[in-house]
């Protein structure tokens, strides 16, 4: 009986250590994602204001406008007919320095004022 | 490892391997959990995406009542929000107001947002929208 318990105990430990980094590599990505993803979110909202801005005549100051919005980000304006679109896209890191991912949104207005 | 040689009865008895199955179904939790929470966050980030949608089209929609553009102010909401690949699931006029709800084309009614547009009410006059009113956005979030 007490050899037994040796053993469990001898291969919860081993367990634990096994499975651990493997936790902790995934908590590491989920915390990363969760970074990026809010990040999506800000620069979702920021194409779609910086889109109605240019959009409504303004687009001298765009990029001071996405400079508040989202840091670092930068822009392309793509007129598709009556629209004006705008993709944002700033890089997003994921973990440590170098693992960063684009993120890019697209957002469009309806020009005005024609 | 830690196993006495020559006792290969205990070694089939024993809990060792038990414990790896536990390693692999808390591995497995995790992963899931993980997935859940990752889907989650990618459903708040088109949730974003739909609400400036749901903004272009109401205040296109707004325009149009306004006398800005002309047409249709609920078919000038679709074509806005098809843009960026929307599609406007309700649109309501109430006034120079218009409400517009937009969700993601194939998302289904998962992600849905709605705007509501039109003069500010310093402008809104006993005759309605002034032309060059100014236009607030509201994003209602109660939208799921």
């Amino acid at each position: 009986m007490t050899g037994r318990a040796r053993d469990d105990a001898g291969g919860a430990s081993v367990e634990f250590a096994l499975v651990l980094p493997a936790l902790v590599l995934l908590l590491a990505v989920v915390v990363g994602a969760a970074g990026v993803a809010t990040t999506a979110v800000r620069v979702a909202d920021a194409s779609a204001v910086v889109a109605r801005q240019v959009a409504r005549g303004d687009a001298a100051s765009a990029p001071a406008t996405l400079a508040e919005l989202v840091p670092g980000a930068t822009m392309t304006t793509v007129g598709v007919g009556e629209f004006v679109c705008v993709e944002v896209t700033v890089d997003a890191r994921l973990a440590g320095p170098g693992t960063t991912v684009p993120v890019t949104s697209r957002g469009c207005a309806p020009r005005a004022g024609r | 490892m830690t196993r006495p040689r020559g006792t290969r009865l205990r070694v089939l008895l024993d809990d060792t391997g038990g414990a790896g199955v536990v390693g692999v179904a808390l591995l497995t939790a995790a992963a899931l959990l993980s997935v859940a929470l990752l889907a989650a966050a990618g459903l708040l980030v088109e949730r974003q995406r739909t609400a400036g949608a749901a903004d272009a089209a109401a205040l296109a929609a707004a325009d149009v009542l306004a006398g800005l553009e002309v047409g249709d102010p609920c078919g000038r909401a679709g074509a806005v929000a098809a843009a960026t690949g929307h599609r406007v699931v309700a649109c309501a006029l109430d006034g120079p107001v218009t409400t517009v709800t937009a969700s993601a084309v194939g998302s289904g009614p998962l992600v849905s947002a709605t705007a509501s547009a039109g003069p500010e009410a310093d402008e809104a006059g006993p005759g309605g929208a002034s032309a060059a009113g100014v236009y607030g956005v509201h994003v209602d979030h109660a939208g799921r």
